[in-house]
């Protein structure tokens, strides 16, 4: 029965003209058998077919009903109603022009955070079960979560009931040199259970067994896809073949399916090695190595679950840590999180926000378009009434109604998802160092159907109301001429000017969250940074280590550098250093515990930041001591090794009980180092954020064999040069001088000390820049909403306002009292606007540096800023009332 | 021809049903039947003839074919599908069994109730 409907169906759709000739040569020969009835019976053959015919029925009703016995009336009906939509909306290009401009805005903007969203909160991640792989992390009984010990990784695994299986890796960067071409991928070290914990085996070849963690046969390797489409060009027998990883030989034993990473912060192309075991890394020791380690939850555990578990376990292992401080302050707790969720931990919030006031944008624009359908459904009251009259049902009129908005509804997001698109585009840098997405952000199906629902709820917010008030307006006096002069009922007139109100409300949260954004990011630019930013220039070669296997990168390639930029026309001066302050991209962190023998003092904890800087750099960047000297030319290689700490980590050293110059620490045999001078403090981690404790050796003392050379010279070294004309000069002198040394250093990237400080404010920067915009389209749509609804009531009492000029008002005092009524319009607006913006201060505080969510002067000034615009957009609609003609107003019946 | 009495779509339905179970027919034997059946007491409205046969065939209850009628003229034939002899079946049931409670009740004398 189901497939002769749908047959039967489908027939009446496709073959539309074929089925209604069948209909009509049926009905044809019915009437000439009847006729012939009739004749028969004696009636005249006109009669006989006038009478057959009139009974019948006209022939197009047949017609129609017999698509409709075919279910096919709703399809029916659309399009008629989509035809007519079109129509209409066709006459009024004005109105339909607008409508699309608000939605573009309004639905876009929309459209771009749920990109965003998708592509971050909501990530697609390509394992099984996805949410229940989680993250661990250690902490001690007060601190923040570090990485995990492999002893207590083994006891984990072995004890632990809330997960299914336990995972760990860590990170490196590796050269590989393989038939198809060579380069620096991320790899990863990792536990032989990774890929089964995921929940993904190897697309060919095999997965990691535990027998590759012995320590010599972890030479094997496994590639992601589009290594082994790129370096290995697809070889399908690629399995057993070897490659060169950093000089040393692996064997390739498998290759991961297409579209799999891990870990998923990293869009660079990936390789997986087994990490041996050796003795080292098993003792429970801060020499031994930490990792990052993952878990998989069995069905029905939480993280909360797993944490709980873990911690108890923990508890009972930090005894066993073999230095005094670390057994009372070792590992102590482990929480267990969501592995999605740790990827976008702090921009969390910031989207959160942000989808707010894309919400609230939203919003505005809806209340625009209603009104905007509320004074078009006046002006169409007629064509209703006539139909209603005519006999259709109400429910068919709201329907089509409904139909042209929902027709608008699709079309202003069709144009705001191709708006989307480039406000995405635009973006893309920022967003994507950011927030670690790739750059380029298509729409997918999830976004498209969000999309398609948000279009259907405008739809219903703005079409369905009108629509409905339309079919309930009386008859009698829509069917009347002369209704445009009457005037429409009290009650729409009301919920226009709500809308109004309600519009200027929210664009003035908008505008007081962008107010007070703008001025976070004056205050952070114009924070003391402690060092001059000017004419400094950031040199960072991009060599990779491995490519001078054996060689100190130091002395073969760096100190020759810097000593050829000292010599380099336009140079002031020059240095050496680990890391300069707000650069992100590398930590080295130097953790220890002081605590002065009888002192009484409980011991600190410090992290300070490790680094290695020459003796120049305080010329290049300006700062100032507190106490004691800088690194100077006495410092050479044969005197004493001295360091320098900065003021915070010397009033740590105080808390602690002692001075820095009872410090000392050792580089290696016969090479103590003394700390001879205290910096003065200066942001190094953040503009908003207090200054970390540091310390700093002095670059040109130090030798490839002492203690800490690897962390401060080997994994990272930047070049500062202070220039003395503009940096800008210098950049192409400096590229030929880095070839002509080596062409290794043609990689190397340059950039101004003013662009990383810049950098470094990013995210108060994006999100003062994505406010701009909302606030600013919020306010042209506000005020589009006002100019409208002043227009239309002066449309409205045009008569009126011809009357009272003709008995004797003035023009200005027509003016007047119709900016009066805008104006207590925009006052009403503003009272709500700020009633919200106070009651969601919070939110927004979290964002804010140097000023407070009810800041007075921000409001002030934003209110002042919104009601003159709201005046100055009620200016023309006033004036055209107060040039009314009285004569033709009055005339006009 | 007869009074004619008022019918409901669902009647009409198996008054079709049952014409066409006879023998395959065009719309206006369906008519003719019917009203020959019906003792001339039944005259179908022509208006709601097509729409209920329409309706039929979407349900699959009857299929129509092309075929010629007495004069040779290209006409619609309707017959019964098995499918609309289990409709028919069932409804003549319905029908019989609603039509004696109805009757039942109808009938009823004043004391017996």
């Amino acid at each position: 029965m189901m497939i002769a409907r749908i047959r039967s169906w489908w027939k009446a759709l496709a073959h539309r003209p074929q089925m209604e000739a069948e209909v009509e040569t049926e009905l044809q020969f019915h009437i000439e058998r009847y006729a012939e009835d009739l004749v028969r019976n004696g009636m005249s053959r006109e009669e006989a077919l006038r009478r057959a015919r009139m009974e019948l029925g006209p022939i197009s009703v047949q017609k129609e009903e017999s698509r409709f016995s075919r279910g096919l009336r709703p399809w029916d009906d659309l399009v008629a109603d989509l035809r007519y939509a079109f129509r209409q909306l066709r006459h009024t290009p004005a109105f339909t022009g607008t409508v699309l401009v608000v939605l573009a805005l309004g639905i876009g903007a929309n459209a771009a955070m749920f990109t965003v969203i998708d592509a971050t909160l909501l990530r697609w991640l390509p394992y099984p079960h996805a949410d229940r792989i989680v993250s661990l992390a250690t902490s001690e009984k007060n601190g923040s979560p570090s990485w995990v010990f492999f002893a207590d990784l083994e006891e984990w695994r072995r004890q632990a009931h809330t997960v299914d299986g336990l995972a760990y890796y860590t990170d490196d960067s590796a050269f590989l040199q393989a038939p198809g071409g060579e380069r620096v991928l991320s790899t990863y070290r990792v536990s032989a259970s990774l890929f089964s914990v995921l929940g993904v085996p190897p697309a060919m070849g095999r997965d990691f067994l535990p027998e590759d963690q012995a320590p010599g046969r972890e030479h094997v390797l496994v590639l992601s896809e589009p290594v082994w489409r790129s370096l290995f060009l697809a070889d399908p027998d690629i399995i057993g073949k070897q490659a060169r990883l950093d000089d040393v030989a692996y064997t390739v034993i498998g290759v991961m399916p297409g579209r799999f990473f891990f870990p998923a912060v990293d869009s660079h192309p990936q390789v997986w090695t087994p990490l041996p075991i050796t003795a080292e890394r098993s003792k429970r020791d801060f020499s031994a190595g930490t990792y990052a380690a993952i878990a998989r939850l069995r069905p029905g555990m939480t993280p909360s679950m797993a944490g709980a578990e873990l911690s108890g376990i923990q508890h009972r292992l930090t005894p066993l840590y073999t230095q005094v401080l670390s057994r009372e302050r070792g590992p102590y707790n482990v929480t267990a999180s969501k592995y999605r969720d740790t990827l976008v931990t702090n921009a969390r919030s910031s989207l959160l926000a942000l989808v707010a006031a894309v919400a609230v944008l939203w919003l505005i624009a809806c209340a625009n378009v209603a009104s905007l359908m509320l004074a078009r459904s006046v002006a169409r009251q007629r064509e209703v009434a006539v139909r209603v009259a005519l006999g259709a049902s109400r429910w068919r009129v709201i329907r089509q109604l409904f139909t042209e908005g929902l027709l608008l509804s699709l079309a202003g997001a069709t144009a705001g998802l191709a708006l989307a698109q480039a406000a995405l585009a635009a973006f893309s840098r920022t967003l994507s160092s950011l927030l670690t997405v790739p750059a380029h952000l298509p729409p997918n199906w999830t976004v498209l159907g969000a999309l398609l629902f948000l279009s259907l709820l405008s739809a219903t917010l703005f079409a369905f109301f009108p629509a409905w008030l339309s079919t309930r307006a009386p008859l009698e006096p829509a069917l009347r001429q002369g209704l445009l002069q009457t005037g429409q009922s009290r009650g729409r007139h009301r919920i226009q000017q709500a809308m109004v109100v309600a519009e200027i409300g929210l664009s003035l949260v908008l505008l007081i969250a962008c107010g007070l954004l703008l001025r976070t990011v004056f205050a952070l630019r114009n924070v003391p940074v402690g060092f001059r930013t000017d004419h400094v220039l950031i040199l960072e070669p991009k060599v990779p280590p491995s490519r001078h296997k054996g060689v100190d990168l130091n002395v073969a390639l760096y100190r020759p550098l810097l000593n050829r930029v000292k010599e380099m026309h336009g140079v002031s001066a020059a240095s050496l250093t680990t890391l300069v302050p707000l650069h992100k991209g590398f930590n080295s962190l130097l953790s220890l515990y002081y605590g002065a023998k009888n002192s009484g003092k409980e011991p600190v904890r410090i992290d300070a930041g490790l680094k290695a800087v020459g003796p120049e750099l305080k010329e290049v960047l300006g700062f100032r001591m507190n106490r004691g000297r800088f690194f100077n030319q006495q410092d050479t290689a044969d005197s004493q090794p001295v360091a320098v700490v900065n003021r915070a980590f010397a009033d740590l050293i105080a808390a602690g009980g002692g001075t820095v110059e009872q410090l000392s620490f050792s580089l290696g045999k016969d090479r103590n180092v003394k700390i001879v001078g205290i910096m003065e403090d200066f942001h190094q981690a953040g503009l908003d954020r207090p200054s970390v404790p540091e310390i700093d050796f002095c670059a040109s003392q130090l030798r490839p064999t002492d203690n800490f050379y690897q962390p401060v010279l080997q994994a990272h070294v930047e070049l500062a040069i202070r220039t003395s004309e503009d940096p800008a000069h210098i950049v192409s002198d400096l590229h030929r001088v880095m070839t002509d040394l080596s062409p290794d250093l043609e990689a190397a990237s340059i950039q101004t000390m003013d662009q990383i400080v810049e950098d470094s404010m990013g995210s108060q920067v994006l999100a003062a820049r994505l406010l701009e915009l909302f606030a600013g389209s919020a306010l042209l749509v506000a005020l589009a909403g006002l100019y409208g609804l002043l227009t239309y009531l002066v449309t409205q009492r045009t008569r009126e306002m011809g009357v009272r000029i003709a008995l004797g008002a003035q023009r200005h005092k027509i003016i007047e009292m119709l900016l009066g009524q805008a104006g207590r319009l925009l006052v009403a607006g503003a009272l709500l606007g700020m009633a919200l913006s106070y009651a969601t201060a919070k939110v927004i505080a979290g964002f804010l540096y140097g000023v407070e969510p009810h800041d007075g002067p921000t409001l002030t000034a934003v209110t002042v800023l919104l009601v003159l615009c709201g005046l100055a957009a009620s200016y023309l609609p006033a004036r055209r009332a107060s040039r009314v003609d009285p004569m033709a107003a009055l005339r006009s019946e | 021809m007869g009074k004619q009495l008022e019918l409901l779509q669902g009647t009409l339905d198996m008054l079709i049903l049952k014409a066409v179970s006879l023998g395959p027919l065009h719309g206006y034997g369906v008519l003719l039947r019917i009203h020959q059946i019906s003792g001339g007491q039944l005259e179908i409205q022509q208006g709601s003839l097509y729409p209920a046969l329409y309706r039929l065939e979407h349900q699959g209850l009857i299929a129509s074919e092309w075929g010629e009628s007495e004069n040779n003229r290209k006409a619609k034939f309707y017959r019964l599908t098995a499918d609309g002899r289990k409709k028919l079946q069932k409804e003549t049931a319905n029908w019989n069994r609603m039509a004696g409670v109805i009757g039942g009740i109808l009938s009823r004398k004043p004391e017996q109730a």
